[in-house]
C-alpha cells in the first residue's frame, strides 16, 4: 500500500542539520475481552517525551465482529467520527490528518453492544514531532508545498501564454473551475 | 400466553472486574476508568 503523498512528502523533508523532520509511527490497542455491554474510554497522547503526533490514518483489525461495537473519536471537544463499527467500517481504513499533542489528547470510546464478549483491535498510523519548533517546521513546509504547486501552475501557465506568442501548440488545458 | 423473555447470558466474570488494554507502539494510551489496566507490550 503506498503512502498518501503528504505524509511521503513529510517524511522525505529534513531539518536545517540534515536529520529527518518527522519519522513514521505505528500503535495497536488491544482489548481480548470487553465484557457484554460495557463500554471503554481511552486517551491517547504522544509518548517518549515527543510534543506531538500526527494521526493520518486508523484501521481495525479484520479478526473483529461486525456490528459488535458502537465507538466515537473526539478531538479538541468535538467528535471526529461516531457510529456502529459495521462491516463496511471494519474493512475501510479512516484517513485523515488528527493532531494530538500532551495538552490536547485524543478520545476514544468502544462499548460492545452485544450480549457476548467482543475481541478489540484497532491501528493508528502516525508521523511523530518531537519538540513544538519541529511542528512549526511541518507547518511552514505545508504551506511551502501550497506554494510549489501553485509556482508549478503559474509555469505551465506561461509556457502556454509563449507557446500562444510564438504560434506554437498548446498543451491541454485543466476545465474551468480547476475541478 | 405471553413469550417467554430470552435469557441473556450473565456477564463473564472478568479477574477482579478488570478489563485489560494491551498497547503496542509509540503513542502513550491511558483511562480514567479504575476497571480498565493498561498493559504495554514493546
Amino acid at each position: 500500500m503506498g503512502l498518501p503523498y503528504v505524509v511521503e512528502y513529510l517524511l522525505a523533508q529534513q531539518r536545517p542539520g540534515g536529520s529527518y523532520l518527522v519519522r513514521q509511527g505505528g500503535n495497536q490497542v488491544l482489548i481480548p475481552i470487553v465484557p457484554p455491554y460495557t463500554e471503554v474510554i481511552l486517551q491517547v497522547f504522544p509518548g517518549g517525551g515527543d510534543y506531538a503526533e500526527l494521526v493520518y490514518e486508523t484501521y481495525f483489525s479484520s479478526e473483529m465482529v461486525p456490528g459488535a461495537f458502537f465507538a466515537w473519536a473526539q478531538h479538541f471537544g468535538a467528535k471526529s467520527s461516531e457510529g456502529v463499527l459495521t462491516g463496511g467500517v471494519l474493512a475501510n481504513p479512516l484517513n485523515g490528518f488528527v493532531f494530538v499533542s500532551a495538552a490536547q489528547p485524543a478520545l476514544a470510546l468502544i462499548r460492545n453492544i452485544t450480549p457476548l464478549n467482543q475481541f478489540y483491535c484497532g491501528h493508528a498510523f502516525s508521523l511523530t514531532i518531537a519538540s513544538e519548533e519541529d511542528y512549526k517546521r511541518v507547518l511552514e513546509t505545508l504551506d511551502r508545498l501550497a506554494t510549489s504547486v501553485k509556482a508549478e501552475r503559474l509555469a505551465q501557465e506561461a509556457v502556454n501564454l509563449l507557446r500562444v506568442l510564438t504560434g506554437g501548440a498548446l498543451a491541454p488545458q485543466p476545465p474551468i473551475g480547476g475541478s | 400466553m405471553t413469550t417467554p423473555k430470552p435469557k441473556l447470558p450473565p456477564p463473564v466474570n472478568i479477574k477482579g472486574g478488570q478489563i485489560k488494554v494491551i498497547v503496542s507502539g509509540g503513542m502513550k494510551v491511558t483511562s480514567n476508568d479504575p476497571r480498565v489496566v493498561v498493559e504495554r507490550k514493546d
